[in-house]
């Protein structure tokens, strides 16, 4: 490749690489600054060399001169292709190019990559747009599709003409149409048009708009006075009466799809105003079944965490957010719900937390999605709001919630016992005092004591009295032997006498002791009369531990009491 | 007559174009059996003398011949041929293989003997280079380079806006076709539109500037293809012509030619009766349909608005403006009645009626349904001015239309000074040149009527139309001949209830 071509071939990659990116980033993003800079960087040094760069466009590359300057042949993402499907079959650059002219075609790439029915493709917007330095050729989409087409559209239009203006006289017969003027019927066909008479008698056109009227100038300024965000908002207003007038269902459904596009470039842009003008419209509309769908679709959880970030971009913004979806009503909330986990601040988190147990949560599988979450505050939340909506009845769900990996979720399970029902929470409870985490049945056996049921009792009693209690952490026998002496009052000082005389022995192992000062401790957490009774009697135990820190209780005993 | 702005296109017989189309065949069957088989071997010889015989076929029909092949296209003597789609495949395989050893095309200055054609498949089939050029070397056979389209882009691009605008008529039938079918599908997916109906309308709106008696006299065509399609492209049509005569911008102008191509595409669905009624139900199930296919944006915004608001009423029945209607549903919605009104396209009993009755009672309507100004622009641009308006002619006088009796042309009536008791025939020539002439109405010259009663009555005046009584007495009258009460076409129309 010669050394102009490759420079021809590095502009182009440069091309290339911001007409990806920019579908990406922002258009003010440092990177597609850089890209763009690089880009006219090196267009300007490709026109300083030669005035005019012609590229021939082929389906799978630009072609300059003769070197292939760009192959992509992946039809999908190629922009060769591209332009040759939307029927540009050369384009030049001219020494004078300006950044905004590259960023018509920029702008233009990306109009065909995501053309659709009526929308312009890369030649109709370059059309729009006043390039000096960027020429380009094209030939009819149309005629050159037909080529491969199972349909001629090509005689389709022959047809047609013939239909209404008669057969051509020629020898040549009805032939081709293409702008290369090439097409004889055509030409014939069009003479017609000067032929007025028989066209409409008496009717003579004007040839062209020499002068415009005189009213002319109040139109053009009419034109120009309209704001965008008046079109729109009528605009709007028309979707919306379209989508709900007593038409054909589909057609409606079409002004629906429509609006839910008004509705996604309105979440792009944030414009809160208009998300609630669109959410006001379709719940207004009949048939409801209609407006309903329409509101579950435009309130998916995509869209509905990109409102909620507003809020988390904008705090001030929060309360508009909130306001907003308290107006969607309860289609919002299984996407609130799924929401909430992108809000870092707690406090926010919860306010939506509970904006969503105010509108209403029908389907707690949203909930219990979140009680599977990793991050523990999300779980925390989930067992926030079935709290409220009452529904820690759901044995199904708390389960999920005593095997979550993280002890913070299980101990939040344990901070709402008291908002299930007893027979619930005495089994969450039990079954948690065997938890692999230490902090977690420390907690376990005091929601027993909370609860104080006989289940509980039972629970706690023929827990201390397994052999493995005594492999139990001190702080575990501790909280175990407390619930314990709680749970009984009376009836549990005799196992914990026990337990403190058992460190009375002469060579005690370091388990019997630790046991006995577990249980001088649950005694000291329960002041009464008896359990004094028996520090008393701790104090005279020939093991010292033991001694000075039923002593040490009693002093603080009596120093509380003074 | 316009004449075509281009170069004079080269043109061949539907003979020629065939014996081309066989010579190529000929060439590349030749060429892959010499591939294949030795020089001596027979099939070899029958592909020869086969081809040889098209090419002294193709000479003798031409006296010489040079075909060339530009991209995907293939010329004879610079005139382009069609390829059928069996003979597709094998040309673009002729010209791939022809391509791999730079070669564009063969061009014959002689009459082609068969050993000069054998030598010539002889060569081509060779990849050694000496050995092609000995073979190949008759002076009276040339290869030519590779060309592409690109290459003549150096070249002003030369189209025939007459062509051109039948063309792009014939294009828009075909999109309006693809749409109405669509919609009458009643789906709810994109429509795979073959039809580029944005850059047809983009056509169209480059050629209302420059030859708008094009645009407006294809809009007059009744025939050839079903109602509904002629009254969306006719509309689309008139529209892009008020709109480019008011100088509004060209990206308006692509949004109500779509738009107005739009209006009614729902309408197969919603049938009375028997017979179309464009009614606010159709405008607001093609609502649907023209938004789906906008995208979201400024274009689908504006195009939305002015479909909707197409069939408001610039004013109510008292004559006090309301909140105007976008500028661009104020044309569709006056070219809509008027196209309606000129087809019969549904109106009661589907009657025509005259392009001058109707202008002259859209001007009397005094239903607020229609901008005054528009209506004097519809008037001015079509140059068709109904009995009784107020003229000025290029002489500044003022003048009323007194009649179109005894005239063959609408712009071109007896008129009568106001002011004075003179009446002039502007059909009426003085040394092979006119009198006179239609400059526009004062509204549209920006001109104070000089009329005693200015301002229309407020009721309408619907004239009634000539009889055939009146235009035996002329030679070739302009003057309509209307079937039934058309009085009562418009009335009915144009009173219809229901302020949208």
């Amino acid at each position: 490749m010669r050394a102009i071509s490759r420079d021809v071939a590095h502009a182009l990659s440069a091309f290339v690489r911001v007409a990806k990116a920019r579908p990406l980033y922002n258009a003010r993003n440092k990177i597609i600054d850089g890209m763009m800079k690089d880009l006219t960087e090196s267009f300007d040094g490709l026109l300083r060399m030669v005035p005019e760069v012609s590229l021939t466009v082929r389906p799978d590359a630009f072609v300059y001169e003769e070197d292939r300057v760009l192959e992509e042949t992946d039809v999908d993402a190629s922009i060769p292709f591209l332009f040759y499907r939307d029927g540009v079959r050369r384009i030049d650059f001219v020494r004078g190019l300006e950044e905004r002219e590259l960023e018509s075609l920029l702008d233009a790439t990306a109009k065909g990559f995501s053309h659709r029915g009526m929308e312009d493709d890369l030649v109709s917007f370059l059309w729009h747009q006043e390039l000096k330095h960027i020429r380009y050729l094209t030939v009819d989409v149309a005629v050159v599709d037909a080529q491969t087409a199972d349909l001629d559209l090509d005689d389709q239009i022959q047809a047609l003409l013939r239909a209404i203006y008669g057969d051509s006289e020629d020898d040549v017969g009805p032939r081709s149409i293409h702008l290369d003027s090439s097409d004889i019927t055509a030409k014939r066909l069009a003479e017609e048009l000067d032929r007025i008479d028989d066209m409409a008698p008496g009717f003579h056109p004007v040839r062209t708009f020499m002068s415009a009227p005189a009213y002319a100038e109040e139109y053009t300024a009419e034109i120009e006075a309209q704001e965008s965000d008046e079109l729109r908002a009528a605009a709007t207003r028309a979707g919306l009466e379209a989508f709900a007038a007593d038409i054909d269902s589909n057609d409606a459904i079409l002004a629906g799809i429509a609006l839910l596009r008004l509705f996604d470039a309105a979440v792009v842009e944030e414009d809160l105003a208009a998300i609630r003008v669109l959410i006001d419209g379709v719940r207004e509309a009949e048939p409801a079944p209609r407006a309903q769908s329409w509101l579950s679709e435009a309130l998916s959880e995509a869209r509905v965490r990109t409102i909620v970030a507003t809020a988390r971009a904008n705090p001030d913004r929060e309360e508009q957010v909130r306001a907003l979806l308290d107006r969607a009503g309860v289609a919002a909330v299984p996407s609130l719900i799924a929401a909430l986990p992108s809000l870092p601040d707690p406090q926010m988190r919860r306010r939506f937390a509970d904006l969503s147990i105010a509108l209403g949560i029908k389907d707690r599988d949203h909930v219990h999605q979140l009680l599977q979450n990793d991050q523990a505050f999300v779980a925390r939340e989930a067992l926030y709001i079935l709290s409220h909506i009452g529904h820690l009845d759901d044995m199904h769900a708390v389960r999920q919630v005593q095997i979550h990996p993280k002890p913070q979720v299980r101990l939040a399970l344990l901070d709402m016992i008291n908002r299930m029902p007893l027979e619930v929470a005495e089994s969450v409870a039990i079954e948690m005092l065997d938890d692999r985490e230490p902090r977690v049945r420390v907690a376990a056996s005091e929601a027993l004591v909370e609860l104080g049921s006989s289940r509980a009792q039972h629970a706690i009693a023929n827990l201390i009295q397994r052999p493995s209690f005594a492999d139990e952490p001190q702080s575990v026998k501790v909280a175990f032997l407390r619930a314990y002496v709680r749970l009984q009052r009376a009836g549990a000082l005799y196992v914990v006498t026990q337990m403190i005389e058992g460190a009375d022995r002469r060579l005690v192992t370091k388990g019997t002791e630790d046991l006995a000062l577990a249980a001088v401790q649950s005694l000291a957490a329960t002041p009464n009369q008896q359990t004094v009774e028996r520090l008393k009697e701790a104090c005279l135990s020939k093991n010292r531990a033991v001694r000075e820190m039923a002593k040490g209780f009693l002093t603080n005993l009596k120093g509380s009491r003074t | 007559m316009e004449t075509s702005r281009g170069p004079a296109v080269p043109q061949v017989s539907d003979k020629v174009a065939e014996q081309a189309r066989t010579f190529l065949l000929g060439l590349f069957m030749s060429l892959r059996t010499a591939q294949i088989h030795d020089t001596s071997n027979k099939a070899f010889e029958k592909a020869l003398l086969s081809v040889h015989q098209t090419a002294d076929d193709l000479f003798k029909a031409t006296g010489a011949f040079r075909v060339q092949f530009v991209d995907e296209a293939v010329f004879i003597n610079g005139a382009r041929i069609r390829l059928e789609r069996s003979a597709y495949t094998s040309i673009r395989a002729l010209k791939a293989y022809l391509e791999e050893q730079e070669i564009g095309g063969i061009s014959m200055s002689g009459p082609p003997s068969y050993d000069a054609i054998k030598n010539l498949v002889l060569g081509l089939a060779s990849k050694d280079h000496e050995q092609r050029a000995t073979a190949l070397d008759y002076a009276d056979l040339q290869l030519l380079g590779i060309q592409a389209l690109a290459d003549e882009v150096g070249q002003e691009v030369k189209i025939d806006r007459r062509v051109l605008a039948v063309q792009s008529y014939g294009k828009l039938i075909l999109a309006m076709r693809e749409q109405l079918e669509h919609a009458e599908g009643g789906g709810t997916e994109l429509p795979n539109n073959r039809i580029r109906a944005v850059r047809v309308i983009q056509d169209l709106v480059e050629l209302a500037s420059e030859r708008a008696d094009f645009i407006i006299r294809l809009a007059t065509n009744q025939s050839g293809t079903a109602p509904d399609e002629l009254h969306g492209v006719n509309v689309t049509l008139m529209c892009i012509a008020l709109g480019t005569a008011l100088g509004l911008p060209r990206r308006d102008l692509v949004d109500i030619g779509i738009t107005a191509m739009f209006h009614h595409v729902a309408l197969r669905r919603h049938r009375y009766d028997g017979r179309f009624r464009l009614g606010r139900d159709v405008t607001l199930a093609s609502v649907g349909h023209l938004m789906y296919q906008s995208g979201a944006g400024g274009p689908a915004d504006h195009r939305t608005v002015i479909l909707a608001e197409h069939r408001t009423r610039d004013r109510d029945l008292t004559g006090v403006r309301k909140s105007r209607p976008h500028v661009g549903a104020r044309i569709l919605g006056l070219i809509t009645a008027y196209e309606q009104l000129v087809s019969g396209f549904g109106t009661r009993n589907e009657m025509a009626a005259h392009p001058l009755e109707v202008l002259r009672a859209l001007v009397d309507d005094a239903g607020g349904r229609f901008d005054p100004n528009l209506v004097d622009l519809l008037m001015n641009v079509m140059r068709a001015y109904p009995e009784d308006t107020e003229v000025v002619l290029d002489d500044g006088r003022h003048a009323t239309v007194q009649s179109h009796l005894g005239s063959s042309r609408w712009d071109r009536p007896v008129v009568a000074i106001i002011g004075t008791q003179e009446t002039v025939d502007l059909m009426r020539k003085s040394d092979d040149r006119f009198v006179g002439r239609i400059r526009g109405t004062p509204r549209f010259c920006g001109r104070i009527s000089r009329r005693v009663d200015a301002g229309r009555p407020s009721e309408p005046n619907i004239p009634s139309p000539p009889t055939l009584e009146d235009s035996a007495t002329t030679p070739a009258p302009p003057t309509p001949t209307s079937r039934g009460s058309v009085d009562d076409v418009l009335r009915d129309f144009l009173s219809a209830e229901g302020d949208e």
